[in-house]
């Protein structure tokens, strides 16, 4: 009896190791990267390179609907028009105005299609505009000196624009008025230093495709709106910083 | 010593002599050996999950600049294969070669980038990053005003807006040094630097040692310490060799300016998604383009420039 098992001895202690170290393996006992359940897949919209909106020259190439430009559907022709500014200054603009800029906006660029916004409209028709969208007082310029409508558009004829020489220009001429206070920033966007430019940097390969000032700015209110910005990284271990859910949100 | 005498009930007579066996010596030693058998197969198990070479052509494939070109285009349709038998997709995958005259240079103005982030998810989505674990090429650390260092830096902001008052934000990713000290470190030569300025590494080459990553002072590089994961439809198809092929687990990776897109002339993603402008990018070897421009009229500035990389990444403030 005794020479039998100490015949079996090794074979007893081999298993036992092989079976500790099975179950290290199980439990994962020195630590193999963990990785957390599920990451959330971030949607696309960061990816594209859609813009905010639309330049009157690129809603004419894109063959949209431009009958919101037209002045002169609402406003008499032989009648000017005053800009119009309450006891602070500022200027007034009337709710039809509005949505002549919402219509230029491109939802699109911000919202993807997975998840849908939904417009309202008031009893006149009238888009009702989201608050995050609702930025529609003029501010051109921060000394509030810009914010008379005439400074650009041509008092006599509203569809025209009018540069500080007394060109008149198309709307979809528009870089060339902005060229007239903002020289070094024509310059650069000229270069393509200033702006976004998009395609080939190569141009023996292909086209570079250059924006208007106003496909990133709205005239009336050039500086940019504040982003809500995509989800940071996910640490791989468990972190003290985690990602934003709907429940650590108040 | 007969073995009728199994069945007597003797058993401790009989259990002295090794060629005798009788019901109970048989079953602790047969139970032994197997729970030893069993024990043995579960502490190999790991290595039912080593699947780092997927074929003997993958096992003996030579370093890339080694290959001829009819070994590479080989390897390409292997590439091409392996892909689709993990995600369903038939890829293109190309090697792209430097072009002449060419140079990469990339200009960030630091006064425009507010913070957004989309660069960094259009990064994901056109190099084929592991979804989960997650793994970035870009960080854009948000710094207060007035300040350039960088432990003052955090990449986990979560603010609902940005930007915010009385920060600027930074994004970092590989500088593309002209001096690359992870290229210095690789015992394998699994990463080197490209004569168009593009530091790349061989995935099928590096053993994952991370010296790289270690040397790196930008943190541009990182090690996929799990199998990366991506969603079949998210599966970028237009790959590239030493670009944005799927990457196994336990090798680095890091930015390789779109090399897919770059060296077919087309801007990298992250420009392509930036919504404000402030990312440029082109051959500095042309004085016409606009990183040439900046380069020469703007004051521009790279990171950490005391530790000699010579990098080919500039960031610059223009109001």
């Amino acid at each position: 009896m005794a020479t039998s098992q100490s015949k079996m001895a090794p074979a007893v202690i081999w298993s036992g190791a092989f079976l500790a170290l099975a179950v290290c393996f199980l439990l994962d006992l020195w630590g193999a990267p963990r990785i957390p359940t599920q990451v959330e897949v971030e949607e696309a919209l960061s990816a594209d390179s859609a813009l905010p909106r639309y330049s009157v020259a690129e809603l004419i190439e894109l063959d949209e609907d431009t009958s919101g430009l037209d002045c002169y559907a609402c406003h008499e022709k032989d009648d000017p028009v005053a800009t119009l500014r309450n006891d602070a200054g500022e200027v007034i603009v009337g709710p039809d105005h509005r949505d002549l800029v919402f219509s230029r906006l491109n939802c699109k660029a911000c919202h993807p299609e997975e998840t849908p916004y939904e417009l309202d409209w008031d009893d006149d028709g009238n888009t009702i505009i989201p608050e995050e969208h609702a930025h529609l007082t003029i501010r051109h310029g921060s000394g509030g000196t810009n914010n008379d409508c005439m400074i650009c558009h041509d008092s006599e004829d509203l569809t025209v624009l009018k540069t500080k020489t007394g060109e008149r220009l198309n709307p979809e001429q528009s870089n060339e008025l902005c060229r007239d206070c903002h020289g070094p920033k024509y310059r650069d966007w000229e270069i393509g230093i200033h702006g976004r430019l998009n395609g080939f940097w190569d141009q023996s390969a292909g086209d570079r495709l250059k924006r208007d000032c106003t496909s990133c700015h709205d005239p009336h209110y050039p500086a940019f709106l504040t982003y809500e910005p995509a989800r940071g990284p996910v640490p791989m271990h468990g972190s003290s910083h985690h990602v934003s859910t709907e429940t650590d949100n108040p | 010593m007969n073995p009728t005498n199994n069945n007597s009930g003797n058993a401790p007579k009989c259990s002295s002599d090794t060629r005798d066996l009788n019901r109970r010596g048989f079953l602790r030693k047969s139970l032994t050996g197997a729970t030893g058998l069993a024990a043995l197969a579960a502490s190999l198990s790991p290595l039912k999950d080593f699947d780092s070479f997927s074929s003997v052509e993958a096992f003996l494939q030579k370093h890339y600049r080694e290959l001829s070109p009819e070994e590479l285009k080989d390897v390409l349709t292997r590439i091409e294969s392996e892909v689709e038998r993990e995600y369903g997709i038939r890829p293109h995958v190309k090697d792209l070669k430097p072009m002449d005259g060419v140079e990469f240079a990339y200009a960030l103005n630091l006064t425009r980038c507010i913070g957004c982030r989309k660069c960094v998810h259009a990064c994901v989505e056109e190099n084929n990053q592991s979804r989960s674990p997650e793994l970035q090429y870009i960080r854009v650390l948000k710094m207060p005003n007035g300040t350039f260092d960088l432990e003052k830096g955090d990449h986990h902001y979560e603010t609902p807006t940005v930007p915010e008052e009385g920060s600027y934000y930074m994004p970092v990713q590989c500088h593309q040094c002209k001096k690359p000290p992870c290229v210095k470190v690789c015992p394998v030569e699994a990463t080197w630097q490209e004569s168009d300025g593009i530091t790349v590494v061989d995935y099928d080459w590096c053993i994952g040692c991370r010296y790289c990553q270690a040397a790196c002072p930008y943190g541009a590089r990182q090690f996929n310490f799990a199998k990366p994961s991506i969603p079949k439809e998210k599966i970028n198809q237009e790959m590239s060799y030493l670009g944005n092929r799927p990457r196994s687990v336990g090798v680095v990776e890091k930015c390789h300016f779109c090399i897919q897109r770059t060296r077919a002339g087309r801007y990298p993603a992250c420009l392509e998604a930036c919504p404000t402008g402030a990312r440029k990018f082109g051959n500095v070897l042309d004085p016409a383009s606009e990183i040439s421009h900046i380069l020469k009229n703007k004051r521009v500035f790279v990171l950490k420039e005391e530790v000699g990389t010579l990098p080919r990444f500039f960031y610059y403030f223009d109001v």
